[in-house]
């Protein structure tokens, strides 16, 4: 299997990543050779295996649905690159 | 005080006869932090200031923490652990200045128990590969040779006695070969043994908390204090945890370990390292260990699907970093482009190219012939460990196919998405198998011996290395601080 570019420059989109010719060049090649290294495996037959998604042989834990005290808001937006004392601001969803 | 001389007891012991003794500690620990940051770059945070405000709340609360289990022991974090009181980057430029606002669950855990937060080791950025090339604060050097990674922080600050015993991630076997390339004791448990609230992880399903230290009873001590079920985790065992420290010095059964027959298939073994391995398998034997090489046919896919399963939980749990509610945000003039100069200019080239491998894989095209079969394959694997764990007691291996890669030349897999150090501890992962890893002695720099044992089967792994501890004049590897 061979990826294009234009495949990865959606791939890039939809991680909200942009890559610079050089990388995208670099990506290119790595994603080729680890597909190669990867044939092996695509070609044994799992058609009656079932997918695991955890490692996990148990039931999930869940605590009791009980109201517990949250952040402070003041604690919430203490990392914000941009806020005040009690919203998150971001820049306009709109392009002028 | 010699700090690397002295066991968590003795150290709990002179605190106890003596509280002036803190004073001592704590400078020696602050001492010993900052040659071992000088010389080799092991931390992210350290500061002598912070220790010394713990030594001083220590001091004030004595009297009501003399039973405390790790009163006075140093830890250190891994820098994608969080910590209330100190930054956690995640080795990342997006997260230098963020400030948790909460502690994780093993940092509470370890507080608690009166063990003092020496500081934030260096990483890969987001915990991604062991090459040691990813950290936005560069590199961290072995201390066995400073030419060569360390491959992270955390074993370079056990093996130095700049702390007693430190934590980090482990989502293909991290941790484990960091361990192997300084020459320490690390475990990864079960999945679920150690609570994950506060990780910042990349790998939900495959990553987990494991712990290194320089001997095995006060791993045993940590491993008590650190496991067990916790409410804000829902990945967490509801799991009794049994005395480690007690079952130790019980007998033990003749041990029955596999060995994988096609162990020596893995891509950029080590000549030496072939060599060493067999020798090991020797003197193991010697020690009334019983070998069988056993055919594991789908073991040597398991770095593979666990590297597919990596980038696309990387993929989708690296999504929230928007630069909106924490973390680095880019210039732009409107939101869309605030998303992707934010986290075009905040993660490295390597991340961006791992989490654009991971989208890559999620779409139409390729999600069925890789994502999927890795899914499936991991579902295989699992059943076969399981099988060879029912009969054997464990599953022995290398740790990693090669010791610590140079600096300037990261990895014999340079410019590849997968890590061929993950040959033999990515399949503990995908199938959520608790696994140790022992180092060895040889001329050069040292390398692991890896052990994998049934779920919740952690006390095989500790009776297995006491047992190699005892028997094999096993010396700690030398280096200069």
């Amino acid at each position: 299997m061979e990826t294009n570019t234009m495949e990865l420059k959606y791939a890039s989109l939809d991680a909200r990543i942009v890559l610079t010719e050089q990388e995208e060049k670099e990506l290119t090649e790595q994603v080729q050779k680890f597909l190669d290294m990867a044939a092996p495996m695509k070609k044994i037959n799992l058609a009656n295996i079932k997918p695991t998604y955890y490692g996990f042989t148990r039931q999930n834990n869940l605590r009791k649905d009980e109201v517990k005290p949250s952040l402070p808001l003041e604690t919430s937006l203490a990392n914000a690159p941009d806020a005040d004392d009690s919203c998150f601001h971001v820049p306009k969803i709109v392009e002028d | 005080m010699e700090l690397p001389n002295s066991s968590i007891q003795q150290i709990k012991t002179k605190i106890n006869e003596n509280t002036s003794f803190l004073d001592e500690l704590g400078e020696s620990v602050s001492q010993r932090c900052s040659k071992v940051q000088k010389k080799l770059n092991a931390f992210i945070s350290f500061d002598p200031q912070f220790i010394a405000e713990q030594i001083e709340g220590i001091k004030n609360t004595v009297h009501n923490s003399k039973n405390l289990s790790l009163l006075g022991v140093p830890f250190a974090l891994a820098d994608n652990i969080s910590t209330s009181e100190q930054k956690t980057t995640c080795a990342s430029k997006f997260l230098a200045t963020y400030q948790p606002p909460f502690d994780a669950r093993v940092t509470s855990i370890l507080k608690a128990n009166g063990a003092i937060a020496a500081g934030k080791t260096n990483m890969n950025e987001f915990g991604v590969g062991c090459s040691g090339d990813s950290s936005y604060f560069k590199a961290v050097k072995n201390p066995c040779d400073t030419k060569h990674t360390s491959g992270n922080g955390a074993a370079a600050a056990v093996l130095t006695g700049a702390v007693k015993l430190s934590l980090a991630s482990d989502a293909l076997g991290e941790l484990r070969q960091a361990a192997s390339y300084c020459g320490v004791i690390a475990i990864k448990p079960t999945y679920g043994r150690i609570s994950r609230r506060g990780l910042l992880d990349y790998a939900s399903s495959l990553e987990q908390i494991g712990i290194i230290s320089n001997s095995t009873g006060e791993l045993a001590a940590v491993m008590e204090t650190l496991f067990g079920y916790d409410p804000e985790d829902v990945s967490t065992l509801d799991a009794k945890v049994p005395a480690y420290s007690l079952m130790l010095d019980k007998n033990t059964n003749k041990i029955h370990a596999a060995v994988p027959e096609d162990w020596s298939d893995a891509p950029y073994l080590q000549d030496h390292i072939k060599i060493l391995f067999q020798e090991q398998i020797n003197k193991l034997e010697d020690l009334g260990i019983k070998i069988d090489l056993i055919s594991l046919p789908h073991f040597r896919y398991a770095s593979t699907a666990a590297t597919i399963i990596s980038a696309v939980e990387a993929f989708s749990n690296l999504a929230n970093y928007d630069g909106i509610r924490f973390g680095y945000r880019g210039e732009a003039k409107h939101l869309q482009e605030m998303y992707t100069q934010t986290r075009s200019e905040g993660f490295s080239s390597k991340l961006k190219k791992f989490l654009t491998f991971g989208s890559l894989i999620s779409t139409a095209n390729y999600y069925h012939d890789y994502f999927l079969q890795s899914q499936k394959m991991r579902s295989l694997i699992t059943i076969e460990l399981d099988t060879c764990l029912q009969k054997y007691d464990l599953l022995l291996t290398p740790t990693t196919p090669f010791t610590a890669p140079k600096l300037d030349h990261p990895s014999p897999m340079n410019g590849e998405l997968a890590d061929p150090a993950g040959f033999y501890t990515a399949a503990a992962n995908l199938a959520g198998l608790p696994a140790l890893t022992f180092p060895v002695n040889g001329s050069g720099l040292p390398f692991g011996l890896h052990f994998m044992a049934k779920r919740e089967n952690e006390i095989e792994l500790l009776k297995t290395a006491l047992l190699l501890e005892k028997e094999i004049s096993f010396q700690k590897p030398e280096f200069d601080i």
